[in-house]
């Protein structure tokens, strides 16, 4: 169960109505894993549904930490977060995006899902030097791996913006990044989000398939 | 340098009123090249599906703003 619109950075409450129906699908669908976005949505009772970065300071795991400890109570367990792609970054920086997820993840004892895509838009958008960061992620720490694609959008000034589209097949570049993340955590649960035009089966069954040669290659058992 | 709250607020003021974005004072944040303007679109969609709890505007103008703030944020940031 992967969550797009809960809004753990808020500083607006988590609205209670959200969370009941959240905790009635739980025991509706008893999915194995529920992981939500390392991102904010909302303030002053305005809400973007958008993942909207934080800022990468020191305040910000702490901030997310009370909401954070707050869902893993309603769910009994650990629910990771991911890493949201970010369109805008704030002007003052006191550490590395993955400083976030690790620092949220130490206070809470916290999971992360590793989004390989979101990685590599946000390497292209922002800085090559998010690869390097990522591979700082505590291995223990994450729980499952997404793969998807995103979109190369050119502009007429030549300008390209890496689109996170979740609609055509895996590009080369993410694959090279999950070969990396697969080398390093060995196997994780590897779902490939497609949102939309969704392709026939033997598509996806060879997307599939690509992940489990990567997986063969790095003599990784799944289990 | 803003704390967290602040910051958000003013990030949340100028997606949501552009043409406003100098007297915000927005332009501590530096816009990267452009906002997937499509996904706002996509995430109005899975508003729907997923029945998220608020949306108070219309996505097209939400898209719109931010068009503008990046507009903005190109011709004054560079």
């Amino acid at each position: 169960l992967h969550r797009v619109g809960l809004g753990l950075g808020n500083f607006d409450p988590i609205d209670s109505g959200h969370l009941n129906r959240l905790v009635n699908l739980m025991s509706r669908v008893e999915p194995r894993l529920v992981s939500n976005h390392l991102c904010w949505n909302a303030r002053d009772g305005r809400y973007c549904n958008d993942l909207l970065p934080l800022s990468y300071t020191e305040e910000a795991p702490r901030h997310v930490a009370e909401p954070t400890v707050r869902v893993q109570e309603v769910r009994g367990r650990r629910t990771p977060v991911e890493n949201v792609p970010s369109y805008l970054e704030f002007g003052y920086a006191g550490m590395s995006e993955w400083a976030l997820p690790g620092g949220l993840g130490e206070r809470v004892d916290g999971g992360i899902l590793l989004d390989v895509n979101n990685i590599c838009i946000n390497a292209c958008t922002h800085s090559p030097e998010d690869l390097e960061c990522a591979a700082a992620v505590g291995p223990d720490r994450v729980e499952q791996i997404h793969l998807a694609v995103h979109t190369r959008r050119e502009f007429q000034d030549g300008s390209v913006l890496p689109v996170d589209t979740h609609d055509p097949p895996v590009c080369a570049e993410t694959w090279k990044l999950h070969l990396e993340a697969v080398r390093r955590l060995r196997f994780r649960s590897t779902p490939i989000e497609w949102d939309v035009h969704l392709p026939p089966p033997w598509t996806l069954e060879g997307e599939a398939g690509t992940a489990d040669r990567i997986l063969e290659g790095c003599h990784v058992r799944v289990g | 340098m803003f704390e967290l709250a602040e910051l958000q607020s003013r990030c949340s003021a100028a997606l949501q009123n552009p043409g406003t974005y100098e007297q915000t004072d927005v332009m501590d944040l530096t816009p990267v090249q452009c906002f997937r303007l499509e996904s706002i679109a996509r995430s109005d969609h899975l508003a729907d599906a997923f029945g998220q709890t608020r949306v108070d505007h219309p996505g097209r103008d939400l898209a719109t703003g931010l068009a503008n703030f990046v507009r903005l944020g190109v011709l004054t940031k560079g």
